[in-house]
């Protein structure tokens, strides 16, 4: 689960930097955007957010659709925005490491 | 849905820290989400019993969620409703004990009525040496006579009643030591006196007449006067074993 909330934490931040978001419609978008390549528990969202809304990263409202359904809104704050560029760094670097050692052995002999 | 609010349940069962408040808020959070999905999964075609169990199944499980989530939150609500708890515990415990007190001359009177007994030393028919059952009506009570000792004391030989007096209303403070000196025997060298120390606003006050002879008398005729109530009894006396 921790590992999971550690990915899950850049996807939702990524997510939030375009427009306000809820759950589901992030999970959604996930979803299209991944096009069934990777796939989380829906669950293990819910978490995340709590966490980040807990540290000042995002806030979140409540907007009721015409339908009835009350839905909480996330919204980025300054404070997620430069934690997204922190964590965008530390992927980039991530990525860096792991193609220096993966496309050396993947190119043929 | 029911499996919808099941599982919110169970997220939030394994979130203690939540307030109420952000436990509604959750549950909304997470039925709605579900709510989201299942919709979905309708109008892709899938049925509506597969598309429940779908959108729950694909949450995760709700117990690594819910303790994921409490992992996130603060405990100072949890320990506020804990110390509330036990307040109001002792709240309830304060406002009581003034009650208990109450019942105590209660509890002292009903002893008395079924079982006499004063500091656990003269349980009827237990350690008293001659039991017998005897009860005189005064005013607003009852004088019980529940057995005597015989006893010598210097040159004399001495007769001790024990007795025990209680008001007929249970939560009435018994009357008071006066009825020991009520009590008198024709054939005694000396009046009755004596009475043990009354329990502090009893119920019951125990009392012990005593009553010293010159010689042994086999038997005894004993009167009680009390404002005009009269009672007689008599007692046979066997002083064979005593030293």
């Amino acid at each position: 689960m921790a590992q999971a909330m550690e990915h899950t934490r850049l996807l939702v931040l990524s997510l939030l930097s375009v427009r306000d978001m809820y759950g589901y419609e992030m999970i959604a978008e996930l979803e299209r955007r991944f096009d069934k390549t990777f796939s989380m528990k829906e669950g293990t969202l819910y978490p995340v957010l709590r966490a980040l809304e807990n540290s000042g990263a995002l806030k979140s409202y409540q907007q009721e659709t015409p339908a009835g359904r009350v839905r909480k809104y996330y919204r980025l704050t300054k404070k997620g925005a430069a934690l997204l560029s922190e964590e965008t760094r530390l992927w980039r670097e991530y990525e860096k490491a792991i193609n220096s050692v993966v496309t050396p052995l993947a190119e043929p002999v | 849905m029911d499996i919808f609010a099941e599982f919110c349940a169970e997220v939030c069962k394994n979130a203690p820290r939540t307030t109420y408040g952000e436990e509604r808020d959750l549950k909304a959070e997470l039925g709605a989400h579900l709510e989201d999905h299942f919709e979905a999964l309708t109008l892709r075609g899938v049925p509506e019993d597969e598309a429940a169990l779908r959108a729950v199944r694909e949450m995760g499980d709700p117990v690594e969620i819910g303790r994921a989530i409490n992992a996130e939150l603060s405990a100072f609500w949890l320990h506020v409703g804990i110390a509330a708890k036990f307040l109001t515990v002792l709240l309830i415990f304060a406002a009581i004990t003034p009650l208990l007190t109450k019942l105590e001359p209660a509890y002292h009177n009903i002893e008395a009525r079924l079982s006499p007994n004063y500091d656990d030393q003269y349980n009827i028919h237990e350690t008293v040496d001659f039991p017998c059952d005897l009860f005189l009506d005064v005013y607003g009570g009852t004088v019980r006579v529940y057995g005597y000792r015989l006893y010598r004391a210097n040159e004399y030989s001495a007769l001790q009643l024990e007795c025990v007096a209680y008001a007929d209303n249970p939560f009435r403070a018994s009357p008071g030591n006066e009825f020991a000196f009520s009590f008198s025997v024709s054939e005694s060298a000396l009046p009755g006196v004596g009475a043990k120390m009354p329990y502090s606003d009893s119920g019951a006050t125990y009392l012990c007449p005593i009553f010293l002879f010159y010689s042994d008398p086999e038997r005894v005729n004993v009167v009680f006067e009390h404002y005009g109530v009269h009672h007689e009894f008599e007692l046979e006396l066997d002083w064979s074993d005593v030293p």
